[in-house]
């Protein structure tokens, strides 16, 4: 091996090797020096790594982290680190496989809603992060659906992201993140609802299941009449008036497409 | 290189590392800054608060943009689609400095989240040179790149570090980020001579500076300096910022504090220190000429 290639291998497999090992190794093969010292700064490095992604899902999951505490956060962290090799330099991203990790984490077994919490999370932080755009009027978006509503496609916010779970777990999500002490009496179904950043706050609603159902099918490019019918489909007994007044409700249009236009 | 971060206006500027937590401080004015920098990283998504925050400080104070994961100093291929991020958050913002790292933080398809030594050889510095040309013409400018902490003792290849970042700049065009805190820390960590390094370094490649505070810690009985940005620079680090500054003139000079922020006071107070650890050393600098 040339003495260029000897360094390579020494320093980027053996220092990477021993960054990702679970445990500390005692010394570094082939590292020059007291042993003692580079156990240190292996345990340096060792550290910083773990430090900064367990950084990375506490900034991302603060719910997630209040509802099980520090210790375990960190243990999850840690195991995820383990299970997961960290592949991206976009670590903003780094959380995204977390709750799907957190379903099959035998020890948060006992907290079914944790992962769908974990999901809220995300997607409040998709939404803080999305592109900036403006959201129509209600008026304007009559004005110009009118023509032909039933074909009528609507363009949405690029900060709506949805959300849905068969727990309540919109509002232990609130209720953690607001950091709330108070009694907190959960509804016994599940919660569906939309983020939404029409300016510099996450707006968050939650939405009974026929409005979410259309709303999701507007976000798939169907066209107003088909989103209405997932609406019913979703919810028998909701009113079609009443589906499309939410949906007008919400800062969430920016952009309608009709046949004609 | 070019004049990167020696325009005058820029070179006597101090700056502070930009959290959250001070985008309205900063906004506010009255502090006297002349630049903040921000991590590229933290503002590669589309849209949101922070680059609300981001536009308006850019519209009144000179802007560093550091990036932290490129992975420069890496023996794998750069990462284009992080590449190309960087690319579009420099076009968006148009900073007066840019900046990565000689370092590694990618390897074999692990992405490590810090910022590790690279070898110092031949090999490794054709490799850091393709890297700088490469992202040098996807930004369509010169860059900085910054010197790395040591927790390792022992040498990493036959290049002196600071020669290997001298023939960088020469062969790239690129300047050089000179963290002395990071010199100070891999000095005591790896055993050589700080001001031996500042005084290998050729100051016309330094286009800014970073100081900062760093940790000592305690491994089975082994003291290590922990570069954590997480407090108030020694005198030890002011003095070697003091020393270098008397040979190469004034630098944009950055505070970093990362972890255990304080208020926004605390880190003026940092940048007046260095403030006046750089009117010492132009001052003595001015009487050495005169004698």
């Amino acid at each position: 091996m040339s003495p260029d290639a000897h360094f390579d291998e020494e320093i980027y497999s053996r220092l990477g090797a021993a960054i990702l090992a679970r445990e500390p190794a005692r010394r570094l093969e082939g590292e020059e020096g007291d042993s003692l010292r580079v156990a240190a700064g292996v345990a340096v490095y060792r550290n910083n790594v773990r430090a900064a992604f367990l950084g990375v899902l506490e900034d991302a999951f603060p719910a997630t982290r209040r509802l099980v505490g520090a210790e375990f956060f960190r243990f999850a962290a840690h195991e995820y680190f383990h299970a997961r090799r960290p592949s991206s330099p976009l670590v903003a991203r780094y959380g995204d496989a977390f709750p799907d990790f957190l379903e099959s984490f035998e020890p948060a077994r006992s907290l079914p809603y944790l992962p769908d919490v974990a999901r809220i999370e995300i997607a409040w932080l998709s939404s803080y992060h999305a592109a900036e755009a403006q959201s129509l009027e209600t008026e304007e978006i009559v004005a110009r659906a009118s023509v032909d509503p039933d074909r009528a496609r609507f363009r949405l916010h690029p900060s709506a992201q949805f959300f849905s779970s068969r727990f309540p777990a919109h509002s232990i999500w609130i209720y953690n993140r607001e950091e709330r002490q108070d009694r907190l009496d959960l509804p016994e179904t599940g919660e569906q609802g939309v983020f939404i950043r029409p300016d510099a706050a996450v707006l968050s609603y939650r939405l009974a299941p026929a409005p979410f159902a259309a709303l999701k099918n507007l976000a798939a490019s169907r066209p107003l009449g088909d989103a209405l019918s997932a609406g019913l489909a979703a919810q028998p007994d909701a009113a079609p008036a009443d589906i499309l007044s939410e949906l007008l409700s919400l800062p969430i249009v920016i952009g309608v497409q009709t046949p004609e236009s | 290189m070019s004049a990167l971060g020696q325009n005058s206006a820029l070179a006597r500027a101090a700056g502070v590392g930009l959290k959250p937590q001070h985008y309205a401080a900063a906004l506010a004015g009255g502090h006297g800054l002349g630049f903040f920098e921000v991590h590229a990283e933290n503002f590669m998504s589309a849209g949101g608060p922070p680059h609300r925050w981001l536009s308006a400080v850019r519209a009144e104070h000179y802007l560093s943009v550091h990036g932290v994961c490129l992975s420069v100093g890496g023996r794998d291929d750069l990462d284009e689609a992080h590449l190309a991020r960087l690319a579009e958050l420099v076009r968006r913002y148009e900073p007066a400095l840019v900046s990565e790292h000689l370092a590694w933080s990618a390897d074999g398809g692990v992405f490590f989240n810090d910022l590790l030594p690279p070898p110092l050889t031949q090999a490794s510095l054709a490799r850091a040179c393709r890297h700088v040309d490469q992202i040098q013409s996807a930004l369509g400018r010169t860059i900085l790149i910054e010197n790395p902490s040591i927790y390792l003792p022992g040498t990493r290849g036959d290049i002196p570090e600071p020669e290997f970042l001298n023939e960088l700049a020469r062969r790239t065009g690129c300047g050089v980020l000179l963290d002395i805190n990071n010199v100070f820390v891999s000095a005591e960590n790896a055993g050589f001579d700080a001001s031996a390094y500042l005084d290998a370094i050729d100051p016309a490649n330094v286009g800014e500076i970073h100081l900062a505070g760093h940790a000592i810690d305690n491994f089975e009985g082994v003291s290590i300096r922990v570069d954590n940005h997480g407090s108030a620079m020694c005198d030890e680090v002011v003095a070697l910022y003091e020393r270098f500054i008397a040979r190469a003139g004034p630098r944009p000079t950055l505070i970093e504090w990362d972890h255990d922020t304080p208020a926004f006071d605390v880190l003026l107070d940092e940048t007046r220190r260095a403030k006046v650890a750089m009117m010492r050393a132009l001052f003595e600098e001015s009487v050495a000429d005169v004698a």
